[in-house]
């Protein structure tokens, strides 16, 4: 059974919130307020292309904008697959930690 | 990486576009682009280029990372689509990788070879301090060269000049019996030398005492091999050994055998003071006969220092000079220089020739130089087939960088392979070499790290340099051209081709032109007539006084065997290299002139056993009593350089005591003797002096009937063993010996012709890669002209012509030079065989037709095949 490394998931959670917006740009900036860690855009670049590779996101290249020099944004979604093994590996998360939530958080 | 808007730096860019492709850095540089932007707008522009730089620092290791792991994967890509090209075209790619790995192999063995002449006499730890003392005399207008001195020079250099911190010498003595107890042997390479020997040199003592061992006379130091002998494992120390029957010595050390790549070579060394004792007239002025080597003190310039001769002469033999109207000048020869630079008489051991060493270095240069130019030749032609792959490549998304790296890498792959093939090969055929050179070279050479990095670089040159065509020119393509239709080759490239065919063909001709030479020069010494006769020569040493007492009976004896024709004693024999020469006073010159001659004695008979032809007068005669102290012998040189009409009945005066100079002796020349040469070929017949002797004889020849000679033999033995008793029946075959006088130039003529043989072997190589490649080319167009009606003939003419021409080009370019080099070589030879026409038309025949077996091999293939294959796609 396979499962996302945590680096992974992190990224595709960002794309699902990001929705429409999910270009690496606004992909970093929601990684870096959630996980209080400063991404380097070399990092994020990669570990999107690994994701892609896998097949677990896809890209869309939106409309060219003067702004970028011309150039198209890729814009992220998560594919079939990305949803499928995010979903397994909630499922194996949830399990585990199940019935810990008092033990962590309480007392 | 720049950013119209916001100026963004770009210097870091030009790292990442080494890492990433055009697109990925595109998508990259504008992400990074944005972001700069924003922070410019937020926070302003030094906290921008702050942010900037930093993220760029910090992205690159992931990025790195990243496209090193596709390298790898597009690496091993790269590796199978070789290995996959290697086996495709299997004949070219064995014929370009054994054309190359020989050429390399060859290279390897030379080298070793060089490396190994050029380190001689460098393992002592003084040996930039040493210097042996060579005179340089010049006596009315003769000049002798000679690696030896006086005896009392060395010490007196010590004792004169602080700069002389020591002093050896040495007097080798060839051949004595030698006996412990009921043992008894010949041994050879003994030299008498001086207890500073152990501290000059750096040859170490396994036994016995180091200060001492040769300091008293009559104490003799063995090597292990000649101890093993006489007294097996014990130690022999102590012991005494008996030389020659007559004299004894003590034992006082075993030394260790000298290596190989020292030219001073022993087996028993023997105390110089044996020879001050046994004769206290050795240590005359007036001898030079003693090899003398010096230690000079640090910093001290050898040069400057020999200037000091010329004083130190003039001190102790400026009388003598003058007395013999002579001039003498000695000079220094560094040790390590000796083995290749130093070609005087009486050298201490056979040196090599420096010569050889270049002539030997430019063939393993050329030999490489075309293996290598093979390689790069068949690899251009190879790769003008793979303008398809490079399309389809660049098509599905190659950077042209790729495609530069994948081209360039298999052929550094396939010179990597040959370098492999190639170090196989050494150590395959290292024993042959060693037999070939007379060496012993092992591998372990090879494993010195600037030889091996050496190689590598040449191995990745040539790769480098093969594959940069298909690199450069063929990655430039435009796929849509490729791929619609063939690309044809350049004509550039083919004229290229053709220079480097002529070139290879000019070399292997050389080659083959020096080899007949060599041969040639070597035949001729051979059979050069000597002036004797040399065939059935039965020549023995007479080593102990006991058994020359008994000269007269043994020739009497040996004379009446049936099958001996005659018996004669002399000094040496001709081709025993002594040099000795000495000043006489010949008639009608003035009272101080004096005229160098070469001097031995002989014994009745002599001049019949060994049938010289006698020009006028007569030989000696043995009715004659006075002849042994009144008369002597001259050869033609001897007569002509004196200027004599009539030699017969002039007087020559011989320097009777060498003490006293003025005390001479006159000989009456009885004869003039025809030219023989009495020492190898390689040197001119000197002016020859020969006086008689009938008590004594240091050889003994006996001229045998050519029927039945083992019968002759057994009957010599026997007499032999009956009169000489304490002394071993030992002998050699003149003729035989003679020969083995060539046997350098022997073997550089097998070095020669090896390397000829391997030259052509590559040249071929190269020519049949062409040719098929050539043929496959054309294939085309010969399935049209045979459809066409032409014949298989005339096809094979169209493919061979073009390669003929070039052979008959090469040759025209080889003849002179060969000629120029061989006739220098030659030069150094007193008697030189002629250049005839033969060899060159020989070797440019032989050339010719390798080439046009080479060539019409493929092109018959190429010629019967079946038209409908060629043109089956068409």
């Amino acid at each position: 059974m396979e499962y996302l490394t945590r680096k992974d998931e992190l990224m595709i959670l960002s794309i699902l919130k990001l929705g429409d917006e999910a270009s690496l740009v606004k992909i970093r900036e929601h990684l870096n307020q959630h996980t209080n860690k400063n991404w380097s855009v070399g990092n994020v670049f990669v570990s999107l292309e690994k994701l892609e590779n896998k097949g677990f996101i896809q890209n869309k290249l939106g409309t060219p904008s003067k702004k970028r020099g011309g150039k198209a944004v890729k814009h992220y979604y998560v594919s079939k697959g990305g949803m499928k093994i995010l979903r397994e590996t909630k499922l194996m998360h949830d399990g585990l930690w199940e019935g810990l939530d008092d033990v962590v958080f309480g007392g | 990486m720049s950013y119209p808007h916001s100026k963004s730096p770009n210097f870091t860019g030009r790292l990442y576009r080494l890492f990433l492709e055009e697109q990925k850095l595109n998508q990259f540089s504008s992400d990074i682009d944005e972001i700069y932007q924003q922070v410019l707008n937020e926070k302003g522009r030094i906290p921008a280029l702050i942010w900037y730089w930093s993220q760029l620092l910090i992205s690159f290791p992931p990025v790195f990372f990243r496209t090193l792991k596709w390298r790898c994967i597009m690496f091993n890509n790269y590796i199978k689509i070789a290995i996959r090209n290697i086996f495709k075209h299997r004949g070219y790619s064995f014929i370009n990788v054994a054309g190359l790995a020989v050429g390399m192999a060859c290279c390897i063995l030379i080298l070793a070879f060089i490396v190994d002449e050029l380190s001689y006499d460098r393992f002592h730890e003084k040996a930039d301090r040493l210097f042996r003392v060579a005179t340089y005399g010049k006596v009315s207008g003769r000049i002798i060269e000679v690696a030896t001195v006086p005896s009392p020079m060395g010490p007196a250099l010590i004792n004169d000049y602080p700069e002389v911190l020591d002093a050896v010498r040495f007097r080798p003595v060839g051949t004595m019996m030698v006996q412990y107890e009921d043992k008894k042997f010949s041994e050879t390479d003994m030299m008498y030398t001086d207890q500073s020997f152990f501290n000059i040199f750096s040859f170490p003592l396994i036994s016995g005492n180091p200060e001492t061992a040769l300091e008293a006379p009559y104490s003799i130091v063995l090597t292990r091999d000649v101890a093993r002998r006489y007294f097996g494992e014990d130690d022999p120390v102590g012991k005494t050994l008996k030389l020659n029957n007559t004299e004894e010595y003590r034992v006082t050390g075993i030394i260790t055998d000298p290596p190989a790549q020292s030219h001073i070579q022993y087996n028993i060394l023997m105390s110089y003071q044996t020879l001050i004792t046994r004769d206290p007239s050795t240590n005359i002025w007036a001898n030079w006969n003693y090899q003398t080597y010096i230690e000079l003190a640090e910093d001290v310039d050898y040069k400057e220092f020999e200037k000091k001769f010329e004083a130190f002469n003039e001190k102790y033999i400026g009388a003598l000079m003058k007395a013999i109207s002579g001039e003498v000048q000695n000079y220094l020869q560094p040790l390590t220089s000796i083995h290749l630079h130093s070609k005087l008489e009486a050298e201490i051991g056979v040196n090599g020739d420096i010569r050889y060493i270049y002539a030997f270095a430019a063939i393993a240069i050329f030999i490489l130089v075309i293996a290598c130019i093979n390689f790069m030749n068949l690899s251009t032609a190879r790769s003008a087939n793979r303008a398809k792959e490079v399309g389809l490549r660049k098509v599905v998304g190659a950077e042209r960088n790729s495609l530069v790296y994948q081209f360039l890498g298999e052929s550094i792959l396939l010179a990597l392979i040959s370098l492999v093939f190639a170090l196989i090969l050494v150590s395959l055929f290292l024993p042959h070499f060693n037999n070939l050179a007379a060496r012993e070279l092992d591998i372990t050479f090879l494993f010195q790290p600037w030889l091996l990095l050496g190689f590598l670089s040449i191995v990745v040159f040539v790769g480098l340099f093969a594959g940069s065509y298909p690199a450069f020119f063929l990655s430039g393509f435009r796929p849509v051209s490729v791929l619609k239709g063939g690309l044809q080759k350049g004509v550039k490239s083919g004229r290229f081709r053709s220079v480097l065919v002529v070139f290879q063909f000019s070399i292997s001709i050389m080659l083959l032109i020096g080899t007949g030479i060599v041969l040639n020069q070597l035949n001729f010494m051979r059979t050069k007539k000597l002036g004797f006769n040399k065939e059935q020569m039965l020549v023995m040493n007479l080593r102990d006084d006991e058994t020359q007492d008994k000269l007269r009976i043994l020739k009497t004896e040996l004379k009446n065997i049936e099958g001996v024709v005659n018996v004669a004693g002399s000094m040496k024999v001709p081709g025993q290299d002594f040099f000795n020469t000495s000043i006489f006073f010949p008639e009608g010159f003035s009272a101080d002139q004096s005229f160098l001659m070469e001097n031995f004695y002989i014994c009745d008979d002599f001049i019949e056993t060994y049938d010289i032809e006698i020009v006028s007068g007569r030989g000696f005669s043995s009715e004659i009593s006075t002849d042994v102290r009144e008369a002597c012998l001259i050869n033609e040189t001897a007569a002509s350089a004196l200027e004599w009409d009539e030699p017969v009945g002039k007087i020559i005066y011989v320097g009777n005591s060498v003490e006293d100079f003025n005390a001479r002796s006159a000989r009456t020349v009885v004869g003039v003797l025809k030219n023989f040469h009495h020492r190898s070929v390689q040197h001119r017949v000197e002016p020859l002096i020969l006086d008689l002797r009938r008590e004594s004889a240091s050889r003994l020849t006996i001229r045998l009937r050519t029927d039945n000679i083992i019968e002759s033999m057994k009957a010599i033995e026997e007499k032999w063993n009956e009169i000489a008793v304490h002394h071993p029946f030992e002998y050699f075959f003149l003729d035989e010996y003679f020969n083995d006088l060539y046997r350098g130039e022997e073997r550089l003529g097998n070095i020669f012709q090896a390397f000829t043989v391997f030259a052509i072997f590559i040249g071929c190589l190269g020519l049949f890669g062409l040719v098929s490649f050539a043929a496959e080319q054309r294939t085309k167009e010969i399935g049209i002209r045979k459809v066409l009606g032409s014949s298989v003939g005339s096809i094979i003419l169209i493919l061979c012509r073009e390669f003929l021409l070039l052979v008959a080009i090469a040759n025209i370019l080889a003849w002179p030079v060969a000629y120029f080099t061989m006739k220098n070589w030659l030069r150094s030879f007193p008697y030189q065989s002629d250049i005839g026409i033969i060899t060159f038309l020989t070797a440019g025949i032989m050339a010719v037709v390798i080439a046009l077996l080479t060539v019409s091999y493929r092109a018959y293939r190429a010629a019967v095949t079946n038209p409908v294959d060629a043109l089956r796609y068409e």
